[in-house]
């Protein structure tokens, strides 16, 4: 109890609540457990649509592994960005903490750009929302993905902003705290996705059964 | 604390033993250990080595967070290797990748989160929905038959 009462003077970070956690962490936690029901559902559907796709074109036809793993890469190094600036806050070390907030955001846009170059590739090899049911699955997960990368990018950049504006104090500390949260759990999402869709699913072709059940349609 | 196996035993299971695992909750009310590295003092004195470089008194430092994301960018590297010599794993390959994957989420939660770090109630919180995820995604796999639909020729 001692250890732990001056460790509560040294950081002062117990809120002043029964839980003794600030009401708004625990929001925030709430909110991604319930982001994992909805990332859960939208993978657990590309799944069950596997190879189902009738028409082209098919996974192995259009997923690029090198560069999604350097646009992988990115956003794990952004993470890493995240949580530095985290640290540098804590230690109120503004200048630090204002460069890693911008090189969160830039890493995320760079994200956001492999996003968009891997999307267009699709649309141009004929692969688009409406083309088959890889096509449906993969734009709506990957790009409820990008959309929560990109309300990421514009939280930061106001974070960001903030702190330009004004001293850091312990409210805009707890401020960057939510959203390094929100975007660690971008991170740990695309983590998933990553290796389901683009590694496992890599060799994912036309569905055998599927053309047969529809080759015994239209043949009878 | 007698023998080594009984030693292991608490490693595993207990907090107060110098757990193996820094993943299971820790009554602690501060956002940061005042002196753990990655491994904390368990494991061979290599990763005790590596807790003494992570130091920071009150905070972690940053050196300790730029180790995590070397670890996390090995594990990226490592899997995408694995990806290119499948074959070589046959029939246990998703396996290996679902669970690089997992320990590369568990790193992240535990370390960039700071779940390991923080209250229980938050691990207890956000474990509580990724059951649930995953409860889910159990069923609508288990049900997979009803909900393909029959194949529609393109027209």
């Amino acid at each position: 109890m001692a250890q732990a009462a001056t460790v509560q003077e040294q950081h002062g970070h117990i809120a002043d609540t029964n839980t003794g956690i600030s009401n708004r962490k625990l929001l925030m936690w709430v909110f991604l457990a319930s982001d994992c029901l909805f990332f859960g559902s939208f993978i657990a559907t590309y799944l069950v649509y596997r190879n189902e796709s009738i028409v082209g074109p098919y996974p192995n036809e259009v997923l690029d592994i090198p560069i999604t793993s350097v646009s992988t890469f990115v956003l794990l190094m952004s993470s890493l960005a995240m949580v530095l600036a985290l640290n540098y806050a804590q230690k109120d070390q503004l200048g630090l903490t204002r460069f890693w907030i911008l090189a969160v955001a830039v890493l995320g846009a760079i994200f956001l750009g492999f996003q968009v170059f891997e999307f267009a590739t699709f649309v141009n090899e004929g692969l688009t929302i409406r083309s088959n049911l890889f096509g449906t699955t993969f734009f709506i997960l990957t790009g409820f993905h990008g959309l929560h990368v990109l309300i990421g990018v514009l939280w930061l950049l106001g974070t960001a902003f903030a702190h330009f504006k004004g001293a850091l104090t312990s409210r805009s500390v707890e401020d960057l705290e939510m959203a390094g949260l929100y975007w660690h759990f971008v991170d740990i999402v695309w983590i998933i996705i990553f290796t389901v869709i683009y590694l496992i699913g890599f060799s994912d072709g036309e569905g055998l059964e599927t053309i047969e059940h529809a080759a015994t349609i239209i043949g009878g | 604390m007698t023998n080594p196996i009984s030693r292991a035993w608490r490693k595993l299971f207990y907090q107060d033993g110098g757990s193996y695992f820094l993943l299971p909750k820790v009554d602690s009310s501060f956002l940061d250990p005042p002196n753990e590295g990655p491994f904390g003092d368990a494991g061979p004195p290599v990763w005790r080595w590596i807790g003494r470089m992570t130091y920071g008194g009150k905070v972690a430092t940053p050196f300790f967070y730029t180790v995590i994301g070397v670890w996390l960018a090995l594990l990226t590297l490592i899997e995408v290797y694995f990806f290119t010599i499948d074959a070589f794993f046959g029939a246990f390959f998703v396996t290996i990748m679902l669970l690089l994957a997992l320990l590369k989420f568990i790193i992240v939660v535990a370390f960039f989160m700071h779940l390991r770090f923080d209250k229980s109630l938050l691990t207890l919180v956000f474990t509580a929905g990724f059951l649930i995820a995953i409860l889910v995604f159990v069923i609508m796999l288990s049900v997979q038959g009803q909900l393909t639909p029959a194949p529609m020729v393109a027209p």
